[in-house]
C-alpha cells in the first residue's frame, strides 16, 4: 500500500492508518535521528516529534514525491530547530558522561576471521571518525549524514536542505578535507 | 577501487569513504515502546483533529441557529412595516427556512459531499 492511500486513509478518520508507514521508516528515520543527535535519548524524542510534526502537516505532502526523503526533511527542520539551539559543548559533555559511550564501546562485537588487533584498530578509528565527525559544523556535517547514510543524490539533498546543488557537493568536498585534516591531528 | 555513486560520477574510494559507509550503518534500532508510542501519538493526533473539526462544526451550527431563528426573525419585526406586513413577511421567511431545509434534505448526498471535501479543506 502506497503512502498517499495510507495518508488519504488517515485524513478520512482511521487513527492507525499511518501504522505501516511508522513502521516502515522506523530504522532508516530512527538511525537518521541518532546520527544527528548521537544519543539515544534526544533520538527517540526526535524521531517521536519529528512524527508529530509530519501528522500535523500531512497535507503538505506531495504525492508525486518519495514518503521518506520527506519525513527526512521534516526530520532535519525539527532537528535544526529544536536540537541545534543547544549548546555543543553541554551535547559533548553528555556524551562523554553518558553511558552510551561506553555501551558502544562494548557491544562492538568483533568479527571472528577477523585478527583482535585489527579489530581493536578498527574500533579506534571508528570512535576517532564519530568525534570528528561531530566536531564538525552541521552546515557540513547534516550533509554528509545525508550522503553516507541513505545515499541520497546530490539533487535529493539540495531539496533537503533547501540550497542548490553546487552548494551541496561543495559542502560535502569540504567537509570531507575538514573529517580528513582532523583525522590527521 | 573506483566506484560509482547514484550521481552517475565516479569517485575515487578512499580509506574515509569506506569508514563513513562503516560508521553510518552502526547505529541503534528504535525500541518497540518508542514504535507502540508514536504509533499511538500519530492516532491521538488523528481523534484531536476530528474534535476540532466537530467543535468548528457546534459552533458554526450554534451561530447559525441565532442568525436563522432568532436575529434574522427579531430584525424582521423592527422594520417599520404594518403587522399584517409584518406576520406576511416572517411567514414567508419561515417558508424559504423550511424549503431551504427540504432542499437540503433532497440533496443530502451532495451536500454530505461538500462536508468530505470541506473536511480536507480543514
Amino acid at each position: 500500500m502506497n503512502a498517499q492511500h495510507l495518508i488519504a486513509r488517515y485524513r478520512a478518520g482511521q487513527p492507525y492508518a499511518l501504522d505501516p508507514l511508522i513502521e516502515e521508516s522506523r530504522l532508516p528515520l530512527y538511525r537518521f535521528c541518532y546520527h544527528l543527535t548521537r544519543s539515544r535519548a534526544d533520538a527517540d524524542d526526535l524521531f517521536q516529534e519529528a512524527w508529530l510534526k509530519a501528522v500535523r502537516y500531512l497535507d503538505r505532502y506531495r504525492s508525486d514525491k518519495p514518503f521518506l526523503p520527506w519525513m527526512f526533511t521534516i526530520t532535519l527542520n525539527t532537528y535544526r530547530d529544536r536540537y541545534r539551539s543547544r549548546a555543543r559543548w553541554a551535547a559533548k559533555v553528555k556524551a562523554f558522561f553518558s553511558e552510551e559511550a561506553h555501551e558502544r564501546a562494548m557491544t562492538g562485537v568483533p568479527d571472528p576471521n577477523s585478527q583482535p588487533e585489527e579489530h581493536l584498530l578498527e574500533q579506534e578509528m571508528s570512535e576517532r571518525l564519530a568525534e570528528c565527525l561531530h566536531s564538525l559544523d552541521d552546515k557540513f556535517r547534516v550533509p554528509l549524514i545525508l550522503y553516507y547514510y541513505k545515499e541520497f543524490s546530490y539533487e535529493e539533498i539540495a531539496d533537503m536542505l533547501g540550497v542548490p546543488i553546487g552548494t551541496v557537493r561543495s559542502r560535502l568536498n569540504t567537509a570531507k578535507l575538514k573529517l580528513k585534516e582532523r583525522m590527521r591531528k | 577501487m573506483i566506484m560509482r555513486n547514484k550521481n552517475g560520477q565516479t569517485d575515487e574510494s578512499d580509506e574515509l569513504d569506506m569508514l563513513l559507509e562503516q560508521y553510518m550503518a552502526q547505529a541503534p534500532i528504535p525500541s518497540a515502546q518508542l514504535l507502540s508510542r508514536t504509533k499511538a501519538a500519530a492516532a491521538r493526533q488523528s481523534q484531536s483533529q476530528s474534535i476540532i473539526w466537530l467543535r468548528a462544526l457546534v459552533a458554526i451550527s450554534l451561530v447559525l441557529n441565532l442568525l436563522l431563528f432568532y436575529i434574522i426573525p427579531a430584525l424582521l419585526l423592527t422594520t417599520g412595516l404594518g403587522m399584517w406586513m409584518k406576520i406576511g413577511l416572517i411567514l414567508a421567511y419561515a417558508v424559504g427556512l423550511q424549503l431551504v431545509a427540504l432542499v437540503l434534505y433532497v440533496g443530502r448526498k451532495q451536500v454530505l459531499g461538500w462536508m468530505k471535501k470541506l473536511e480536507v479543506l480543514v
